[in-house]
Formats: structure tokens, C-alpha cells, sequence
């Protein structure tokens, strides 16, 4: 999956707590998405395995609220995330690496 | 009945439109799972106004209904849903083309109702290009349903 920015987003609120577990509402709010981008976005995490849902259980829905449905990476998927937001910073230089790519004194750009 | 509970029976009205989209068997889970962020949203302590609270449940659900398809349950689903084509299809255009239709009788009847002009006639001048855009779009839309060769089917349940 193309990391896209909502997608960036949603994996670092998800990698913020890996065992968290978030409802839509929290995970629009913590991710500054709308829910027509959050929705589709979750569906094709859960399709790869990389985000797992469950229903809260009827008891646990406090003041007669209906239960909502709660989503948290799976361990695949908090891999996958770790992976693909160290990629979006870059790999990180070594000395001798950033001096070898810097140009000689002298030379022409 | 509060503005809080028209805000709710609005915005579960669109997502049901929304699930509607759906494959049958995944319809009645996810109408259950967004109509339960509602009163998450409608009582949210962050927003302070309740009008803007209300607001932003129908902003929700609107980018749901906006977004149904996009969900991965919904490629292999009909767009239609479960219903069959009609016999005679709505052409496109209908909607954009009433709409303007609407918005011409509303000027005119402004028009009439303020004669000698007023505050209302600069803004009356820039709303004459409203009608005028919703028919181009009413012809260009009823032109591409002319030229489609599956018209029988609709395009979209909207």
C-alpha cells in the first residue's frame, strides 16, 4: 500500500499505543481525518491483516450506548508501520557515507 | 425535538442510504458500527457548541455516504445494491436540471418581490449564475446518459 499522508497519519496514532485500541471517532480525531478517507483506509488495512477490529462487548458499552466496533494493529501490522514510517524520514547516514556523497572541494556541481 | 436529536435521525437517515451500497450481508454491521459513533460525536466535550456538534455528526455522515464504495466489501457489490434496473431509468441530468429550474422561479420571484431594487440586487446578480451552471451541467450529464450504450442500467443510486 502506497503510504499516502492520511495513511501516515492513521499508523502513527496507531503506533502511538500499539495495544490501544481505537473506535472511528477517536482515530478521525487523533488523525485530523474526515470519515469518508478513515473508513476506506481502515477496510483495506483490515483486508492486508494489518488492522484487526472487534465489537466492544454489550456490557462494556457504558450509559446505553451501543456497543462500538474497536480497531488495533496487529503485530503485523505494527512491523509493517514501524517499517514504512522509518522509510518516510530516510534511512539514516552514516559519517563516512554523508561525506562520500558530498561533493570533493574544488569540483564542479 | 432538539437539534442534537434531528442531527442524529439525519445523519443514521444517510447512513443507511450509505449501507445501502453495501453487499447485503455487511449492510447491518456497518450501520451498526457508524451509528454508534454518533453519540460519541454528538456528545463530544471538545466541540463546545452544540450546533457545532451537530454539524460535525452530519459532516460524518455525509463523508461516509460519500465514501461507501471506496470500501473494500463494496468492489464486488452492484452499485445499485440489491435492486434491479427499472424498466424506464431516470435519465441523467434530472436532478442538476430541476434544481435550476428551482433556482430561476426563486429569482424571478425575487425579482418581483423587491421591483425597485434593494440591498438583495447585487447578490441577486451574482445567484443569476447559479441556474445557469446547474443547466450546463444538466445538459452535459443527460448528453453522456444519451451516448452510454448500457442505459438501462443506473449509473448511481443517488
Amino acid at each position: 500500500m502506497k503510504l499516502t499522508g492520511p495513511l501516515r497519519r492513521v499508523l502513527q496514532v496507531f503506533l502511538a499505543d500499539v495495544s490501544a485500541r481505537h473506535y472511528g471517532y477517536d482515530l478521525m480525531k487523533a488523525a485530523g481525518l474526515a470519515s469518508g478517507t478513515l473508513y476506506p483506509l481502515l477496510g483495506r488495512l483490515q483486508e492486508q491483516g494489518l488492522v484487526t477490529s472487534e465489537w466492544e462487548p454489550q456490557s462494556a458499552s457504558a450509559g446505553g450506548r451501543p456497543p462500538r466496533r474497536y480497531y488495533q494493529l496487529t503485530g503485523e501490522g505494527a512491523r509493517a508501520a514501524r517499517l514504512e514510517l522509518a522509510g518516510v524520514t530516510g534511512p539514516a547516514r552514516t559519517r563516512g557515507e554523508r561525506r562520500a556523497a558530498r561533493p570533493a572541494p574544488g569540483t564542479a556541481r | 425535538m432538539t437539534s442534537r436529536a434531528s442531527a442524529q435521525r439525519a445523519a443514521e437517515y444517510l447512513l443507511r442510504r450509505a449501507c445501502r451500497r453495501l453487499p447485503a450481508g455487511t449492510r447491518d454491521e456497518r450501520y451498526a458500527e457508524w451509528a454508534a459513533e454518533l453519540p460519541a460525536i454528538l456528545h463530544d466535550p471538545d466541540i463546545r457548541h452544540p450546533f457545532a456538534r451537530s454539524a460535525r455528526a452530519l459532516r460524518y455522515a455525509a463523508g461516509v455516504y460519500r465514501s461507501t464504495r471506496r470500501l473494500p466489501e463494496a468492489a464486488g457489490s452492484r452499485p445499485w445494491g440489491d435492486r434491479q434496473p427499472a424498466i424506464f431509468p431516470r435519465p441523467d441530468g434530472v436532478l442538476p436540471g430541476l434544481a435550476a429550474v428551482a433556482s430561476w422561479i426563486c429569482l424571478v420571484l425575487t425579482a418581483r418581490y423587491f421591483p425597485h431594487g434593494g440591498p438583495w440586487w447585487p447578490l441577486l446578480a451574482v445567484a443569476l449564475f447559479v441556474p445557469d451552471v446547474l443547466a450546463v451541467i444538466a445538459i452535459i450529464r443527460f448528453v453522456r446518459w444519451l451516448r452510454r450504450p448500457s442505459r438501462g442500467s443506473p449509473s448511481s443510486p443517488g
